[in-house]
């Protein structure tokens, strides 16, 4: 006879006795009076309960139903660390580009195969919500819905909020009212201020494991790392007193004391896995390629621009939040195509969103793209493969680019293996096997093989450039990623006075951003004292009418993000004084 | 998830004992389903399972490893039938005493027993638990054990030997006393697993009790401190 499991209710007492599911006595009561199924599904029944039998957390049982993601040593012992040894309750500080978001998934996903997570919330930054959904899901299979409406508290059992949205009512009330099994915070060092609305919205949260993700706990002083720890641990750094008298300096509060002694108390809380020489990545090398539009395409670019600005300024002040967007898209598409914009002027032609003298400038500027039939870009490239005898990923934003460049490199005599959104899985898995045994171009748009592995290759094109810099970084990321062995090349391809032109201005010259460490880019852009998106800051500056007003401007946010890098090597300066190893080198 | 059992024999003849039709492939195997089987895995009328994560992708076949979804979904239905069931031992000649008492730990090798007084039928119960201990981490563990209604005696048993030489038995015919085999069982379960379960208690209450004793001692000082600093800064005017 076999009886069903149930979890039995905790018990504090001296003596903890097995209680029995309830439900027995139906099974009791219906056997012998109603027909059974058999003797093979009562074994079944019993093999059933063995197969799915938990045995704490002797090793990780999640990894054969992962999709896409390597198995690193240094990520495995993390997990079984904070499972087995932190209880749960951890700070995960690896250096940028060890994969921290995949430690905290894992570590999830063996709760949740476990039957111990239930409810689950992750914090992060507005800007990252939904690559989070995306991780979570692709990756983990784990059904997390981005937070819409109040009621999501009550209906999603596991559910990513942005910080800012989640700490203020009526979010912060309904997030404080129910029990977390699980809480993640990404970009854990926005707590560190134990006054501040965020870390006493998480410290108000009910929650039974806890995870805080940062490459750097430290900021600007020591008492970050205080309320870091306290957060996740009252009293591991004993009280604010008595951590400054033994372990800060005083009065410079940047300054530990007693270094050894404060890293055995971070060992039990804190997994900083570092790269090792061995696991070093290897350089990258950028190539730029600056394109003169042809006369027809410049001509194009310029009036979209014009047609841009001025419904931008419209002297009605009536643009929707839709329309700004579309202007957004529309100049985007013309930076990497009269191809992929082309498309977009028909529709917004026939859109009400726009006057009709607008709709008959748009159906101009339509019949304008529609006639150009070549691409001074496309010619570059070309001509830049010509000088290329291995594997080359070139990447573009959009799907109208992709089969334009499709068209002439296969005219050419290219094997390209296309990779878009709207493949199915089957045929995405055949266009990255035939580019690995046969291809030499691997074409791909922005759905471009997430978690992939592309390492095979390590020259990546950038036929048009995303206007959010991290977007570019996952592109590069596909083949400057662990397992790489060789010097990565980057190839940008861009027009002359464009936004493209822009971008590169600050990205590259001002802030180096092809040479960084996949992650880096991400904290230097949080230390940008601005609220508005990269995308955004780009358009506002874009849309300027005068050249000199564009010019300052850019200048502007060249400083800026001159500073942030600055700002981000000193903090990585300072972390690595004061936590040095309280993990590991990554070594594998 | 246990790796204690093969995960491909089972899957397989779990499906064909819910009435599904399997063909198994090289690396995917092949499933049709009937209406409720395929309703309560939440899959299609036809799907394909694949044990190998790198062929899951293929024809969008279910993956079937520790973790995934569709073991779930299978475990937990397979998991609702077969609550009971009546299996008959037939035994003949004698050699099987031997040999089980061999098998015991009772015997030598060589032992010839040709003195049998006689052989009689007799109705044994044997209840499956599953038993979980849950703190910041659960273990669980899977106990037959079966139980003698006629001198009330307890023994465990391996469950990878529970149903040797046992055959259905179509009509039962039979009222045992149910509500006492459980009531033995229960308590011999209870012994069995007594020592794994004090560890466990042990163990886990040790840390809690270091966790509040963390948390309460840091509160405590804090305010202490916080008094202290009030002292020095002297009486508010």
């Amino acid at each position: 006879m076999s009886l069903p499991a149930r979890e039995p209710p905790p018990s504090a007492d001296a003596s903890l006795t097995l209680r029995f599911d309830d439900s027995d006595r139906d099974v009791l009561a219906r056997a012998f009076r109603t027909p059974g199924e058999g003797s093979p599904a009562w074994r079944l029944n019993g093999e059933a309960h063995r197969i799915s039998l938990v045995d704490g957390f002797d090793r990780l049982l999640a990894w054969p139903v992962l999709q896409g993601v390597t198995r690193y040593d240094h990520q495995e012992r993390t997990a079984l660390r904070v499972l087995r040894d932190m209880r749960g309750r951890a700070i995960l500080a690896d250096e940028v580009g060890l994969g921290k978001t995949i430690e905290a998934g894992l570590v999830l996903k063996e709760y949740a195969v476990r039957g111990l997570v239930h409810r689950a919330l992750v914090l992060t930054p507005a800007a990252l919500t939904e690559q989070w959904r995306e991780e979570m899901e692709t990756k983990f299979s784990l059904p997390f819905a981005v937070l819409r409406s109040v009621r999501d508290w009550d209906r999603k059992p596991f559910l990513i909020a942005s910080m800012d949205t989640a700490k203020r009512e009526p979010h912060r009330g309904a997030a404080q009212a129910r029990p977390w099994d699980l809480i993640i915070v990404d970009e854990a060092h926005r707590l560190k201020n134990r006054f501040s609305l965020n870390w006493r919205f998480v410290a108000g949260l009910s929650k039974k494991y806890m995870l805080l993700l940062t490459a750097t706990p430290v900021q600007n002083d020591m008492d970050e790392l205080f309320n870091l720890v306290t957060l996740l641990k009252p009293g591991q750094l004993h009280t604010y007193d008595r951590f400054l008298e033994r372990y800060v300096a005083s009065p410079d509060r940047r300054v530990p004391m007693r270094v050894s002694e404060l890293r055995g108390l971070l060992r039990d809380v804190m997994v900083r896995n570092r790269r090792g020489i061995a696991f070093t990545l290897p350089p990258r090398r950028v190539h730029s390629l600056a394109v003169r539009l042809s006369p027809a395409e410049r001509r194009l670019y310029d009036d979209v621009t014009e047609f841009v600005r001025d419904a931008y300024w419209s002297a009605s002040g009536r643009l929707p939040w839709t329309a700004r967007l579309t202007l957004i898209v529309l100049q985007r598409e013309i930076g990497s195509s009269t191809f992929a914009v082309a498309e977009t002027l028909r529709r917004l032609a026939q859109s009400p969103l726009f006057r009709l003298d607008e709709r008959e400038r748009l159906e101009e500027l339509r019949q304008d793209a529609a006639a150009i039939s070549s691409n001074a870009k496309a010619a570059r490239l070309r001509a830049f493969l010509k000088s290329v005898d291995e594997k080359v990923l070139i990447f573009t934003q959009y799907l109208r680019t992709l089969e334009y460049l499709r068209g002439v490199l296969e005219a050419d005599g290219r094997r390209v293996a296309a990779y878009h959104g709207s493949l199915s899985p089957a045929a995405k898995d055949m266009a990255v096997r035939t580019f690995r045994a046969d291809g030499e171009i691997f074409l791909s748009t922005e759905a471009g093989g997430e978690g992939r592995n592309l390492q095979f290759a390590r020259t990546v094109v950038n036929y048009d450039l995303p206007w959010n810099p991290l977007r570019i970084e996952q592109r590069i990321g596909r083949v400057h990623r662990l397992g790489q062995e060789r010097e990565v090349h980057v190839v940008n391809v861009w027009a002359e006075d464009t936004v493209e032109a822009n971008l590169m201005e600050l990205l590259d010259r001002k802030i180096h951003m092809f040479e960084l460490v996949v992650g880096e880019l991400d904290l230097i852009l949080g230390n940008l004292d601005e609220r508005r998106s990269f995308e955004d800051l780009m358009m506002d500056i874009w849309v300027l009418r005068q050249a000199e007003e564009r010019r300052s401007a850019l200048r502007r946010l060249g400083d800026s993000l001159i500073r942030a890098r600055a700002q981000y090597e000193q903090v990585k300066e300072t972390n690595d004084a004061v936590l040095g190893d309280t993990g590991e080198a990554v070594s594998a | 998830m246990s790796d204690a059992l093969p995960l491909r024999p089972f899957v397989i003849e779990a499906l064909t004992d819910l009435g599904a039709t399997v063909s198994e492939g090289d690396s995917l195997v092949w499933v049709q389903a009937p209406e409720s089987v395929h309703r309560n895995l939440e899959v299609a009328p036809s799907f394909a399972l694949a044990f190998d994560p790198e062929r899951s992708r293929e024809f969008e076949a279910e993956l079937v490893a520790p973790g995934s979804y569709f073991l779930e979904r299978l475990v937990s239905v397979v998991a609702r039938r077969g609550q009971w069931d009546v299996s008959q031992c037939t035994v003949t000649g004698k050699e099987w005493i031997s040999e089980a008492l061999r098998e015991s730990g009772l015997g030598p090798d060589t032992a010839d027993f040709s003195l049998v007084d006689g052989i009689e039928d007799e109705i044994l119960l044997l209840f499956a638990f599953r038993v979980t201990l849950v703190s910041d981490e659960k273990r669980e563990s899977f106990h037959l054990v079966a139980v003698s209604l006629v001198d009330g005696s307890t023994w465990p048993v391996d469950p990878d030997r529970a149903d040797a030489r046992l055959f259905p038995h179509p009509s039962p015919g039979i009222r045992p006393d149910l509500e006492t085999g459980y009531r033995l069982a229960t308590e011999s379960l209870r012994t069995m697993t007594s020592v794994d379960i004090e560890r466990f208690r042990t163990r886990s209450l040790g840390l809690l009790e270091e966790e509040v004793r963390r948390i309460f001692g840091y509160f405590d000082r804090t305010i202490d401190g916080q008094r202290l600093h009030q002292r020095l800064a002297g009486p508010r005017s």
